[in-house]
């Protein structure tokens, strides 16, 4: 599955400039055109939380605030991503949303074959805090795959595949072969042995799909749960880019029970390739 | 067009509402003094029939403050004050037809003449007079964002908000301390210190520092006995200001150095313009001090006419309007929006209250609240999320009903005593622990507000708990260890 459409979000995040530049390169790269998706949720700007007895006034005025900000900042981001596409010679439209975010995204990723986002802040403009599993909450919404940039644009070269034998995961894996955003990196397919998995696919049948598709494959185990060595296994095999499946969960049960994908968010300085 | 007209006809029916439930206020207060008991205070100090019904106009009217905001269809629609004041006159109206019922005229126009005449009134004149008057100060200035400087700005904050109010201080100060360090990123741990120094902790020296320890001085604790709670306040105001220096010494460090550098470059040296009004300010404060229609004046034998103090409360907030430069209020983004929110709800809260305060006067010893620590602790729990006003106000009621009069050294209030030890917690309780959440106390918010519009990304309302919970709680725990026996 080529890429020919990106939609990057215009958040105005500090993660912007990052996912500018990679999903420019990455336009370059396949030929594809980027939408930049600049968004404001007057009723997330609004929602300024409790409000003490004698501070109404205060609250409005700070409502009125975020929303005459963002559209600045919105505008700001906009431009800077415009020019960028420019720049590249990589064409690229504005699309201006106004309502729920993972609502808007949507509709617009039904058109796109990728979605670039930052990986912990997607519409914020400096003003609003998104939830902290932000991402995770559009992979659930059905948006997916998304390449969740971390603050520093890299160059991608070794990608790490986090596979845990179970549907999710083969799935996420095989979007990203056959995607094929990064063609020419290295592949560590990693296991994380946790007690073992009913019907889990061999790791030798997934790095021979891999090599089927041109890939140079190196596999690796390792013991324990991948909550807690997740990241430091990338950070020692200095992997650019992880590729993870997100399983379906209740966010309640995410933040009570862990959850490897909101580990990663929470925590990664790598960029994440997030599927479900 | 529609959408106008619709608002128009809820607001014509929010005015009708509020007018029609002033004018039944009145009547029954007026039909009250015809009848004529005219005595001041709570006339029955026995439970009123069906109490439990009586008090939930104040248990609606707290809960309509604390939770119509956060409900998405109903915000916009409290957010009018015209609707709060239609909401507040209407539960004091079903308070005043409740004693009506139960324990007739008398009752009920004593309950508007408690709570309106002798405590709404001088309440919201002073909150009115130091908000008028401290709006008229504008402090600017942009010196280098050392740790020092941000420490010396909360110092001056703790020492000046019991004598302007931690509204008033937090108005002075915020922005010259916002505009100091806005060269810095690191700067949302000082806001949060200046919420807990100087809008909270700092204004608990004097009645006028905050608003329930102004409740107190109305019931007749005098006016300098909350400067007896310095080592609390000196204790905590010095912790937090230590502590907030080392940890701003160690974001200073993390600082990037070409912010320092532009830091560095920039000084604008402090400057206070306004300050006819520090005159004005020192007379209000004095006027509240020494014209106390229950106490003769400072060295006469005659008990000076209700409402003089009022009086010269709202002549000494003309002069301030009259005399501060133009354009000075409009630079310090003076409005009364606040002030009026406060208005509209705080004349309902006082008249719902009356019950809650009549069932403690009959059953407060039943409470099983006795000990200081009790006291402190459950005074500021409440304070924490609801106005600690009232909340100072119902348990100010309560150590009151469990004091024993023979007790050496209790404080004699206007009805009755009240044992030191007990109205040292509560005092401490309602001022301290305003400070635990960002709706703990009105300044909070609208420090926080400020801070956010310019640029400073303040914590969640979980967030800011959590710096509360991390700062604020062991401070407290020792606080009740040390002092509360």
């Amino acid at each position: 599955m080529p890429i020919k459409r990106i939609l990057v979000t215009l958040g105005g995040t500090p993660f912007l400039d990052s996912e500018i530049a990679t999903a420019v390169a990455l336009g370059r790269a396949h030929g594809a055109a980027l939408t930049g998706m600049a968004l404001i949720d007057p009723q997330k700007l609004a929602a300024v939380g409790p409000v003490p007895l004698g501070g109404g006034a205060a609250a409005a005025e700070l409502a009125a605030h975020r929303g005459q900000e963002a559209v600045i900042r919105m505008h700001v981001a906009a431009s800077t991503f415009e020019r960028s596409c420019k720049d590249a010679g990589v064409p690229c439209v504005l699309d201006f949303e106004e309502g729920s975010s993972i609502e808007r995204l949507e509709m617009q990723w039904r058109t796109h074959d990728l979605v670039v986002a930052g990986l912990r802040g997607v519409f914020e403009y400096g003003l609003v805090h998104d939830a902290q599993d932000m991402v995770l909450q559009i992979v659930e919404a059905g948006i997916r795959p998304i390449l969740a940039v971390a603050l520093e644009p890299r160059r991608v070269e070794r990608v790490m595949i986090a596979s845990s034998g179970a549907h999710v995961s083969s799935a996420a894996m095989k979007q990203f072969a056959t995607m094929a955003p990064y063609p020419d990196a290295e592949i560590d397919l990693v296991r994380f042995e946790d007690g073992g998995r009913p019907n889990a696919v061999p790791l030798d049948q997934e790095r021979s799909y891999l090599e089927a598709h041109g890939y140079r494959v190196h596999v690796h185990t390792f013991p324990g749960p991948a909550e807690s060595a997740l990241l430091t296994t990338a950070a020692e095999l200095k992997a650019d880019l992880i590729v993870m499946g997100a399983t379906h969960r209740r966010r309640l049960t995410r933040h009570l029970l862990g959850d490897t994908v909101l580990e990663a968010l929470t925590a990664s300085g790598v960029p994440l390739f997030l599927s479900q | 067009m529609h959408g106008t007209g619709e608002h128009h006809g809820r607001s014509r029916l929010a005015l009708a509402v509020a007018c029609v439930c002033g004018t039944i206020l009145l009547f029954v207060l007026a039909a009250g003094k015809l009848h004529g008991t005219g005595a001041v205070g709570h006339a029955h100090e026995h439970l009123p029939t069906l109490w439990g019904v009586g008090i939930l106009p104040f248990v609606l009217l707290l809960g309509a403050i604390a939770i119509l905001p956060l409900v998405p269809r109903l915000a916009m629609w409290w957010h009018r004050n015209l609707n709060k004041l239609a909401v507040a006159l209407f539960l004091a109206v079903l308070t005043v037809g409740y004693l009506y019922a139960t324990e007739g005229v008398d009752a009920a126009s004593l309950a508007i003449d408690h709570g309106v005449v002798w405590e709404f009134v001088p309440f919201i004149l002073l909150l009115f007079s130091l908000y008028v008057i401290a709006g008229g100060i504008l402090v600017t200035g942009d010196l280098p964002a050392h740790p020092w400087t941000n420490t010396a700005i909360l110092g001056v904050g703790a020492l000046i908000a019991s004598v302007v109010g931690t509204t008033g201080a937090s108005m002075l100060l915020i922005r010259p301390l916002l505009q100091t360090n806005s060269e810095r990123r690191r700067v949302a741990h000082t806001v949060i210190f200046f919420i807990f120094i100087v809008s909270n902790a700092g204004g608990c020296l004097l009645p006028v520092g905050d608003p329930p320890l102004f409740l107190g001085y109305l019931h007749g604790v005098p006016f300098l006995w909350t400067t007896s709670l310095w080592p609390e306040w000196a204790m905590v105001c010095a912790a937090l200001l230590a502590l907030h220096h080392v940890l701003d010494e160690w974001m200073w460090r993390k600082e990037r150095p070409a912010d320092l550098q532009r830091d560095e470059s920039v000084r604008i040296p402090i400057r206070v313009e306004g300050t006819i009004n520090l005159l004005w300010l020192g007379l209000a404060v004095t006027a509240v001090a020494v014209v106390n229609p229950h106490r003769t004046l400072l060295g006469t034998d005659w008990h000076p006419w209700p409402f003089i103090r009022e009086g010269l409360l709202v002549l000494f907030s003309v002069l301030s309007l009259a005399t501060t430069p133009r354009g000075l209020r409009t630079r310090n983004r003076f409005s009364y929006g606040a002030i009026l929110e406060v208005a509209a709800l705080f004349g309902g809260i006082f008249v719902t209250m009356q019950v809650p305060l009549m069932v403690l006067l009959a059953k407060g010893g039943e409470l099983g609240i006795h000990s200081p620590a009790q006291f402190f602790w459950i005074t500021g729990m409440l304070s924490s999320v609801l106005d600690n006003a009232p909340t100072y106000e119902v348990f100010f009621q309560t150590a009151s009903t469990i004091s024993d009069p023979s007790m050496a050294g209790v404080v004699h209030i206007d009805r009755g005593v009240i044992d030191p030890a007990l109205l040292r917690a509560v005092s401490l309780g309602a001022v301290f622990m305003g400070a635990n959440t960002y709706i703990g106390n009105g300044p909070n918010f609208m420090v926080k507000s400020i801070a956010e519009q310019a640029g400073v990304r303040m914590p969640t309302f979980f967030g800011y708990m959590l710096w509360s919970g991390a700062v604020l709680i062991p401070l407290f725990i020792l606080i009740t260890i040390i002092f509360m026996h």
